[in-house]
Order: C-alpha cells, then sequence, then structure tokens
C-alpha cells in the first residue's frame, strides 16, 4: 500500500491509540481520501499486521465512503447527540484477531468527534466531546467509533466498536458497544405518610 | 335564411379571438431550405443568377446593431388557469435545480481543518467543485439519455410495456428507501451501454430497440441539434415571467420580455461561471432540453418525456456514487462527495406547468408538492397554517376539497420577494430544513420512546402504575408528596383518559383510523430504518394493546364517579400540545415544560445510568399515567411524519422532482379540477340549443325546453393501501343534468312573458331570460321561499342545490318581438334561427372565459429579439405571431433564413438579397455577403462547413450569448 509522504503530517495531527500497543489513527490523506492506519511494534503484533495487510509493521486502510452520512441522517443524528447516553462499551475488550478481521473486510467507517460528518453542532464541539467521552474515560479525549457499514451500499448498519485509551497503561483497547436495557427500579412504591 | 343569419352573426361577432387564442405554434412552421421557391414565385432561372439587379427581393434589418446575443432557451409557456392544469399532464423540457451546497460547505470546512488547509479556500473550492459535479452529471446523463446511449427506465410500470427485469425489481424496491437490487441493476445497463462492455444492454433486460431508447435523429427539431442547456439563476425576472402571468402577451409585456434578454447578464451566467455565484450555500439553475421538436416529445401522452425524468433521476443517484467516469468530474473530492446525501441536496422542480413527474393521485405524490409551502415569503409567520407542521394533520386531501382553486401564475413561489435567487434559494431550504428538524425531533423522541417501552417495560406493569395511583388517592389523605393534592392527581387521569378516548376508542374516537396509517404506510420505513430495528408495526401492536387496557381502566373510573360532582375545573394546559391543537384548535396552550410524575416516588422507567447519576433528564418516563401519556404521544407524532413522509425526507433513491409552480397537478390527477369541463360544457350547451332550433323548426310551440350541466364536485376520497402507500380514489357528488320547461304566453296573449320550470335552484339562466335581453323584470320561487334570484354565467365551481324553481319573466326586447312575430306569422325558420344565434352567441361567450378554457402562449424569446431587430420595434402585427412561438416576418424565406444563420449560427442577419432558390445574406461578424443556394445549403451543419460557403472572415457561433453548456 502507498503511503503518501504527507499522510505522516496529517497524521501527528490526530489522535492516535493502540490497541494492545496498536497504534491506530484514522485520517484524510492529502488526496482527500478516508485512511485508517495501524501500526504494529512487537512480534505478536507484527502477525495481526501480516494478516491484515501483509506488512509486518504498518497497516493503511482504506475506509471507503459513507452513504447518506453528510446530510440529514437521523442516525448519525442520534449517535452525535447521544451516544454516551445510549450506549456503554463492553466490560471486556474484544481480541485483537476479531478487530483485525472485521478492518479487513473494510466495510466500516470510523466518526470522532472530529468527524466531518458531524453536522449537528460545530466542529469538535465540547457538547459532541461529551458524548463521545461518556464511552471511556476522563484521559482520553477522543474515542474512535466504528461503524458497520453494508458492503455494496455504504448505508450504516451498526456501531460496532469504540477505540478506547487504556487509564492506567495508556494502551488502547477496543469495545464493543451496547445499548443498555433500562429498567423499572423497584415495584411500584409510593411514599406513604 | 338560417345560413343567412348566421352569416350576418358570424360578421359581427370577433370569431378570430378563439382562433388565434387556441394557436399553438406548428410543428411545421420551420421550413426547410427547399421551401424558398415555394414563398416566391419567379420566372427567372437560376442560370440567370444572381445578380443583383435581378434580385426579386431585398430584405433590410431595420435595426440591424441591436445588441442582445442569442439565447439558448427552450420557448417560454404562458397559460391561464386552465391550460396551466392541464399542462401538468405533459413533460417538461426546463426544469430548475436547486442546489444545496451548505452541508458540503460544512464539511469542506471540517476537511480543511483536518488535513491543515485554508479552510476558507478549501471550502470555496469544494463547494464550486460539488456544483460542478451535480451539473456536469445531469449534462452528461441527458446527454447519454437524449442520444439513445443509455435505454430509459419506464416511470410507469403500470404500462404495458416495460423491461421485464427492471418491472420485477422496481416493485420489489421499497418507495423511498434504498433499494440495493435497482443499485445493482443500474450498474449493469452502465456498464452494458455505456461502459466497459458496450453493445450487451440487450443481455441485461428485454429492452425494445425502438421504445427504450430515445431517437435523437426522430425527435430532434430541424436545423437543430438536441442538447442540454444550463444557465445560473441570478435574479428571477421576465424570463421566467410565466411563473407571474396569466394574461396574454402583449406589446407591453413582449417589450418587458425582450429589455430581460437584453439585460441577461443580470439575470443570467453560464452554469460553470463560479466567479459570480458568490453563495456557498446553495444555488439555483435552469437545466432545459434544447433542439427537441415538442411534439414528439409529448407523443403517447408525454412518454417520452416522462421516462426521460425519471431515467435521468435514478441513473443520476447511482451513478454519482458509483461511475467512475461521472467520479472525474468530482476530482479531486470523489470520495468526498460520495458520502454526501446527494438526493437530499439536489431537487428539481418544472420550470412552469409541466412535469417531471406524472402527477399521480396517491398521497405520497400529492405530500411531495407540499414541499412548495416551504418557498412562502412569510413561512416563519403563517406555519402553524401549514398541514405538513401540524401535530395532528387533517392529510393533504382535505386541502384539495376546501382550496379546490388555487391562484396559479401569480408569483406563488414568491421569486419576486427576494433580491437574488441565491436569497430564494436560502429562504427555501432554511424553512424546509427548520421545519424537518422539529419533524426529526419529534420522530427520535418517539422512536427512542416506542422501542424502550415496547421491550422493556410490560403493560401490566404499566396498569399496575395506574391502579396504584388510583389507590392513592382513594386513600387520600393519607398520600401526600410534593406538589401533591388531589385535583391534580384527577386532573393527571382526566388528560390521560380524555386522550386516550378522543385517540383509540372505537366509537368516539376519532382519531383511530388515521393514527392507524402509522402502522401501515411504510412511507417513512427509510427513515426509521435508520434508527430501531423494531418494526413501526410492533411499536404500534403494542400501543394498541396498551390503549385498550388503559380505556378499560378509564372505563372503571368513569363508572365509581372517581371524578365526582365537585371536580374542580379541569387546567386545560396540562394536556399534550397535540391534544390542544386537536381538541381545543390551540385556543389552550400546553404547557409542555412539566416534567414531573403525580406523586414523588421512584419513577416507573428509567435508563441504566439513572442509578448513578439520579438526574431527572435518565427517567424516560415517573408513572402509568406518564408513561401511557408518552406512548401515545410518540404515536400520535408519528402520525403526520407518515404522513407527510414524502415532505421532509427525502428519498434515498432519487431526487426530488416537484411540480412547484403549478398546484393544478395534483388537482387535475385527482379528479378536482377539469380543465376541459367549461369547454365540454360550451359544446354541450351548443348542442342543445341546435337541437332545441331544430325541434321550433318543425313544430312551432310557445313551450320551450333546455338544459345544462352542472359540474361533479369531489366531496371526499376513499383511501386504499396498497403496497404500504396511500392510494387515493376521488368521490364525487355525481355530475347532474339540469333541465328547464319554459312558455311563453307572449305569443297566445300577445304580452312579452314567459314561466319556466326548472329542477335546480335558479333554472337555467338563459330560459329564464332571453340571453340578449332589454329591459326585464324576473320574479322566481323555488321550495324555500319567494325571493329573486340573479342566475350568473356561472363558474365551474357553482353547485346549485336540489331543488325546483319557477320563474316569471317578462321582458321587452328583440328576441321577444321576434318570437312573437314568428309564432304568429307561422315562420318557424325564423323562430330557429333566433334560437341558434343565441346558441351560437351562448357559445362563444363561454369560450371567451379567461380562466376555465385552456389558454397558451408560446414565446420563443429570441424570436422577439429578432422582431426589433428585423422591424425597429415589437409591432402590434407581430403580437399575435410571437405569442404562438413563430417569427415576425414578413416573407417564409426569411425564417428559414433566421432559424438557419441565427438559431443554428448564432449569428445576426443584417440584410437579404433574396434570388429564386437562393439568396445573399449579410450578417453580422462577415465582411462579406453567404450566398445560401438551396440545392447546396443541405445536409449538417459539418458538411456545409466544409463546402466552404460560409466565408472565412464569418466567425461562426461568435455572437452566442451566455454559454448554456457546463463545460
Amino acid at each position: 500500500m502507498k503511503l503518501n509522504k504527507t499522510i505522516f503530517f496529517t497524521l501527528a495531527l490526530c489522535c492516535t491509540f493502540e490497541v494492545g500497543s496498536f497504534e491506530i489513527a484514522p485520517f484524510w490523506s492529502d488526496d482527500f481520501v478516508p485512511h485508517v492506519k495501524l501500526t504494529c511494534q512487537n512480534d505478536e503484533e507484527f502477525a495481526y499486521c501480516n494478516q491484515l495487510c501483509g506488512d509486518e509493521s504498518e497497516c493503511l486502510i482504506e475506509e471507503g465512503f459513507c452513504r447518506d452520512c453528510a446530510g440529514a441522517n437521523l442516525a448519525l443524528r442520534e449517535i452525535f447527540l447521544e451516544v454516551g447516553d445510549l450506549f456503554v462499551r463492553s466490560i471486556y475488550p474484544v481480541s485483537f484477531g476479531a478487530f483485525a478481521k472485521f478492518l479487513k473486510q473494510g466495510d466500516f467507517v470510523t466518526l470522532t468527534s472530529k468527524s466531518i460528518y458531524n453536522f449537528v453542532d460545530y466542529y469538535d464541539s465540547e457538547a459532541v466531546q461529551a458524548q463521545f467521552q461518556q464511552l471511556c474515560n476522563e484521559k482520553d479525549e477522543y474515542p474512535v467509533l466504528f461503524l458497520k457499514v453494508d458492503h455494496y451500499s455504504r448505508l450504516i448498519e451498526k456501531i460496532e466498536y469504540v477505540v478506547c485509551r487504556n487509564l492506567y497503561d495508556d494502551r488502547a483497547l477496543v469495545f464493543n458497544l451496547e445499548k443498555p436495557r433500562p429498567f423499572v427500579p423497584l415495584s411500584v412504591k409510593y411514599i406513604i405518610k | 335564411m338560417v345560413r343567412l343569419i348566421l352569416l350576418y352573426f358570424m360578421l359581427i361577432f370577433p370569431f378570430h379571438v378563439y382562433c388565434e387564442d387556441v394557436n399553438l405554434p406548428s410543428e411545421d412552421s420551420k421550413l426547410v431550405v427547399g421551401s424558398v421557391n415555394d414563398s416566391l414565385p419567379t420566372t427567372e432561372t437560376e442560370d440567370d443568377l444572381p445578380f443583383r439587379t435581378n434580385f426579386k427581393n431585398k430584405t433590410v434589418w431595420e435595426n440591424p446593431d441591436f445588441e442582445s446575443p442569442y439565447l439558448d432557451l427552450a420557448p417560454i409557456t404562458y397559460s391561464n388557469r386552465a391550460g396551466c392544469a392541464d399542462d401538468s399532464k405533459s413533460a417538461t423540457r426546463s426544469a430548475y435545480v436547486v442546489i444545496d451546497t451548505l452541508n458540503v460547505a460544512k464539511m469542506g470546512w471540517r476537511l480543511a481543518l483536518d488535513t491543515n488547509k485554508d479552510p476558507k479556500y478549501l471550502t470555496t473550492e469544494i463547494v464550486h467543485r460539488y456544483k460542478y459535479a451535480v451539473l456536469k452529471l445531469l449534462d452528461n446523463l441527458a446527454m447519454k439519455l437524449l442520444e439513445g446511449k443509455l435505454p430509459l427506465l419506464p416511470s410507469d410500470i403500470t404500462d404495458g410495456d416495460v423491461p421485464k427485469r427492471y418491472n420485477e425489481i422496481s416493485a420489489r424496491c421499497p418507495l423511498d428507501g434504498y433499494c440495493k437490487e435497482l443499485d445493482q441493476y443500474i450498474g449493469e445497463v452502465w456498464e452494458n451501454s455505456v461502459g466497459k462492455n458496450p453493445g450487451n444492454v440487450f443481455k441485461v433486460d428485454d429492452f425494445d430497440p425502438a421504445n427504450s431508447f430515445i431517437n435523437s435523429s426522430t425527435v430532434k427539431d430541424k436545423f437543430d441539434d438536441v442538447r442540454t442547456g444550463c444557465y445560473y439563476l441570478k435574479k428571477h425576472s421576465e424570463l421566467q415571467g410565466h411563473l407571474d402571468t396569466v394574461k396574454k402577451p402583449d406589446v407591453t409585456s413582449l417589450k418587458k420580455l425582450m429589455d430581460s434578454h437584453v439585460k441577461q447578464d443580470e439575470y443570467l451566467a453560464a452554469c460553470d461561471d463560479f466567479a459570480v455565484q458568490s453563495s456557498l450555500e446553495n444555488g439555483a439553475f435552469l437545466f432545459e432540453i434544447v433542439g427537441v421538436k415538442e411534439k414528439r416529445w409529448q407523443k403517447n401522452d408525454s412518454k417520452y418525456g416522462f421516462d426521460f425524468w425519471n431515467s435521468l433521476k435514478l441513473y443520476a443517484s447511482w451513478a454519482f456514487r458509483l461511475s467512475p467516469e461521472i467520479g472525474a468530474f468530482q476530482y479531486p473530492f470523489a470520495n468526498v462527495f460520495r458520502s454526501v446525501h446527494f438526493e437530499d441536496t439536489l431537487m428539481l422542480f418544472s420550470n412552469g406547468c409541466k412535469s417531471i413527474t406524472k402527477p399521480k393521485c396517491e398521497n405520497s405524490h400529492l405530500t411531495e408538492q407540499k414541499i412548495r409551502d416551504f418557498a412562502q415569503y412569510d413561512f416563519d409567520r403563517n406555519m402553524s397554517a401549514f398541514d405538513e407542521t401540524k401535530y395532528v394533520a387533517d392529510g393533504v386531501t382535505s386541502e384539495l376539497i376546501e382550496k379546490p382553486l388555487p391562484s396559479v401564475n401569480q408569483d406563488e413561489l414568491d421569486f419576486n420577494q427576494f433580491p437574488s435567487m441565491d436569497e430564494w434559494v436560502k429562504n427555501f431550504r432554511k424553512n424546509m430544513v427548520r421545519t424537518r428538524g422539529m419533524m426529526k425531533g419529534r420522530i427520535l423522541d418517539a422512536i427512542n420512546t416506542l422501542e424502550l417501552t415496547k421491550n422493556y417495560l410490560s403493560i401490566s406493569d404499566i396498569i399496575s402504575s395506574l391502579k396504584s395511583l388510583k389507590q392513592s388517592v382513594d386513600n387520600w389523605p393519607r398520600v401526600a408528596g410534593e406538589n401533591f393534592d388531589e385535583f391534580h392527581v384527577k386532573n393527571q387521569f382526566y388528560y390521560l383518559c380524555s386522550e386516550y378516548l378522543i385517540a383509540s376508542d372505537s366509537t368516539l374516537g376519532v382519531l383511530k383510523n388515521d393514527l392507524e396509517r402509522v402502522k401501515d404506510l411504510k412511507t417513512l420505513a427509510h427513515v426509521t430504518r435508520d434508527l430501531t430495528t423494531e418494526s413501526v408495526a410492533s411499536m404500534f401492536d403494542y400501543y394498541e394493546e396498551l390503549a385498550t387496557q388503559v380505556r378499560g381502566f378509564c372505563s372503571e373510573l368513569e363508572a365509581e364517579g372517581f371524578w365526582g360532582s365537585n371536580f374542580q375545573e379541569l387546567e386545560k394546559s396540562g394536556f399534550k400540545p397535540w391534544y390542544t391543537e386537536f381538541y381545543y384548535k390551540n385556543s389552550v396552550t400546553a404547557n409542555i415544560s412539566e416534567r414531573r410524575g403525580i406523586l414523588e416516588a421512584t419513577p416507573l422507567f428509567v435508563h441504566e445510568k439513572f442509578s448513578r447519576t439520579n438526574n431527572a433528564k435518565d427517567i424516560i418516563c415517573f408513572d402509568g399515567v406518564d408513561c401511557s401519556r408518552k406512548i401515545l404521544e410518540s404515536i400520535v407524532n408519528m402520525y403526520t411524519a407518515t404522513m407527510y413522509a414524502k415532505t421532509y425526507f427525502s428519498s434515498q433513491k432519487e431526487i426530488s422532482a416537484v411540480n412547484m409552480a403549478n398546484p393544478y397537478a395534483e388537482r387535475v390527477a385527482c379528479k378536482v379540477y377539469d380543465p376541459w369541463w367549461k369547454t365540454k360544457k360550451a359544446f354541450f350547451n351548443l348542442i342543445t340549443d341546435v337541437s332545441m332550433a331544430a325541434i321550433s323548426a318543425v313544430n312551432p310551440t310557445p313551450f320551450y325546453l333546455a338544459a345544462d350541466i352542472l359540474p361533479k364536485k369531489v366531496t371526499s376520497f376513499n383511501e386504499m393501501l396498497e403496497d404500504g402507500t396511500l392510494k387515493l380514489d376521488p368521490k364525487w357528488d355525481r355530475q347532474r343534468l339540469v333541465g328547464a320547461i319554459g312558455a311563453d304566453f307572449g305569443s297566445l296573449l300577445g304580452i312579452p312573458c314567459m314561466v319556466t320550470l326548472s329542477n335546480t335552484k335558479g333554472g337555467i339562466g338563459h330560459l329564464n331570460k332571453y340571453y340578449f335581453a332589454g329591459v326585464s323584470i324576473d320574479a322566481c320561487v323555488d321550495h324555500t321561499g319567494s325571493k329573486v334570484i340573479a342566475m350568473s354565467a356561472g363558474d365551474v365551481n357553482v353547485t346549485p342545490e336540489k331543488s325546483v324553481s319557477g320563474c316569471v319573466s317578462c321582458t321587452l326586447n328583440f328576441s321577444n318581438a321576434i318570437n312573437i312575430y314568428a309564432v304568429i306569422s307561422q315562420v318557424p325558420v325564423l323562430n330557429s334561427a333566433v334560437y341558434l344565434f343565441r346558441g351560437v352567441l351562448r357559445f362563444f361567450k363561454a369560450l371567451r372565459d379567461p380562466i376555465n378554457v385552456p389558454r397558451k402562449y408560446v414565446v420563443d424569446i429570441n424570436s422577439v429579439v429578432e422582431a426589433h431587430r428585423k422591424n425597429g420595434e415589437i409591432e402590434d402585427d407581430c403580437v399575435s405571431k410571437l405569442r404562438s412561438g413563430k417569427h415576425c416576418m414578413d416573407y417564409s424565406y426569411e425564417k428559414t433564413y433566421a432559424d438557419f444563420f441565427q438559431r443554428y449560427y448564432k449569428m445576426a442577419i443584417n440584410r437579404i438579397d433574396k434570388y429564386p432558390g437562393g439568396a445573399f445574406i449579410y450578417l453580422n461578424g462577415c465582411s462579406e455577403p453567404v450566398r445560401y443556394d438551396q440545392g447546396l445549403w443541405s445536409g449538417p451543419k459539418e458538411k456545409i462547413n466544409q463546402q466552404g460557403l460560409i466565408p472565412s472572415s464569418c466567425k461562426l457561433e461568435k455572437k452566442k450569448g451566455i454559454r448554456s453548456e457546463v463545460k
């Protein structure tokens, strides 16, 4: 995969994450194509990168387009406004293998609070940032959502993963996202004096 | 004798008015080169020519230096109400293209920040490129269709002649949702017709070589090429003046049109002239098909035309994202643009009364037309009056019935209220986006509430909560809490029961059937699909089950006298907004800020994090009353969005196309208005009058018979659910035949009085007294009592009541005198002549109706300028020719040369020296004359050029106006 020199400059501006010690960075290249960059650093990781793109140390994956994401998209509106309220991350991180397989299929798009598809508020607004940050922890400024899209139509199907920075060792981890069950907290009781 | 009388009246009355008014331009009016001789008979032979001294005719242009460059615009059609209504059944060749680039601009700004580029520069670049890519896409696709390279995708799949596979796929596709099968099919068609594998399109589907392709050589106009025209619209002007007037064009209006032509730079620019397109938010363009013979475009009920636009819309959605060829127009932003909701950024609407999509009497088609409301200058102020913004919409058909005759072609779209078209589009999109945002908010809340309650809150929990609350009131005053009192609780139950009664009771609930549309219609499916995996139908089932139990609970309360006789006056503002709007017609304002339960207690249903936050924001609903009312409110909120889905939510598979300027499109489709009714009625009356004349000729009696027809009036619509859409079938009071019998006592008694009896109130006007009566006295009675009834000629919407009336009419006038004389003198033929005269008079008077008899005037704007150049001014004599779409020239050869040089080559003629079989033509921009010889000048332009007949000093197309193609 050919890497444009300017990509590195762009990468420096973007948020980066590690899965294990993977480095994951979504970015727009200089020729206006969305990418995700993965960097592998040790033997275990080399295997994942190799499996993903045939290169041991680094993979550049083209994101593909996100049909109808720039416009009046109710699903995205809900995500940007309420993602932290409607979703919680799984307790345990997913396996690197499952995530690598997901990336290899290429049927995904990424979202952060800086996304160009954010039409509900201004770029990187505090409100949207706060929604995203609810998914991870206070140290993580820019959690990255991975949304699954249909292979042919590129329409969003579901929110699949969130990549968060680990609070303790500053490494990035990938989690599933799920809608928590609301509940009837107690049997209906009223305060009777 | 009859003939003589007829001849006499025909001389008196202006028949020419009617002949002229219905004159449309003849398709054969453009003469071919070979017709020159026909117009100029001569005895000279070609061998003698050309000698200047032998010229038979020299035509000098009076104002050859008058500069107004040729505009490659399709002819403009002016029409009155009936004409406009009638035109809705035809396919347009001229459309407005409105491009909203606000989201593209926002995206460009963010992209610049992401890629460390200058945001202002990149945003401007990306917006200009987007507009260019869209226009180039339309141009490219249109030409592929017009040249027969891409097959047509029929707009009406119920028509028999539809490719089989396309038919099957279209039938399976969701209404407005994305259709993968269709996308893949279009991809195959493209690949095998204009893509990598051309010539194999017949393997993809059973396309008919004759009907599935436009044959450009068949549809094209003589001396012309089929092409597209595209202009950026700076400001509304007389060039679109047909949207502002229903009047017949006269000298004044033609001069105004010419002035706009002269000042074309103020109103138009080339589509890709981005230097003048200052707005980064939007743009309005005029997109036209030029050089097509109108008659052929409209052949077979405009099948070519409608199929063309349908194909353009479908191919555009596919090609914008997936065609590499089209992707080249988007460079370097192809990957960015493919993520844009393309269909939401673009709208086509017809420039005039004709249509892009054939109007259908279906809810989805009708609601799509409501988009025109957003064009109103004062939309904000009148928003609550628009049905589509209500919580509980009356439905689009109610407007058709209540307002069958709206105004048309009087600037209904408020173009003249704005200083520029950019401003107009900005207002239009602002109104649309803001209202849509409100609707989106309602849908989001509704879906969230319904999905959560349906999945996680059982109906038994809700009913238990209701019963517990009730019990707490029974135990009063032992129950207490902040803001809690007996009346507050009773009010809450009252709200609950009233709202459910209105919405869901099978006998008293006026809304029950309407709300069931939420379940039945699939119009909103493509929107809700993004929000939930639950089907709307399953959520509605949940609501219905709850409603049954809530109503049962309320019945018990009522039966046991829960509210009692001392129930304090109800605080009406506690009702939900939908209820105050529906029941109190907004005379009460709902207090929507109230968000608390009846009692201070643990809320009934909360988000998971409530246990951590204890925040009211995380409460879904407080108690049984609150939950039930929210569930009902959610269903109601879904209702208007479902009914008006087409108004608010763009399709995912095709660009929307609206008949913005013609509110009669849907009225004609739904048979609320018949543009030809008045004409048919005039003919009916003529036949009855002629028949009466014939009867009286053979059987002279003092008794007369007359008949008339009264218009059908649509009173309601049958609604039929078909494939998740609502089809509408008008129901009307039947067309009534009314009759009258009259006896003229003048012939018997010698006094000029007559008596009539009719089966309708007021009788039939012309039998109550003679049509051309002089001094008359009338007195009529009907079954409701005695009164004098004044009858008018009557508009089409007049519907007399069913009744019987009688009239006595004493008239001193010419006709009566003749009538009396005729009977007395036993000359029946004279009596018949009077009837005949009256009938003919009435017939032509009816046809002169300026509103309800279709009138259309076609003006070719370049011909207006040409007439001015030729004659030095727009003369009265020219007007009738010009408004028939013709040239205003003295000789037919002038028209031929004008067509050839001024239209084809965009050259201005100064002078013509005519000789038999040809002419020397002096053109602006040529230092020597061009010899036009009919023997040589035939065939395509290229051939003519090759023959060297045009002097090298002539720079062809030098005088062309604003560039109309996207380069």
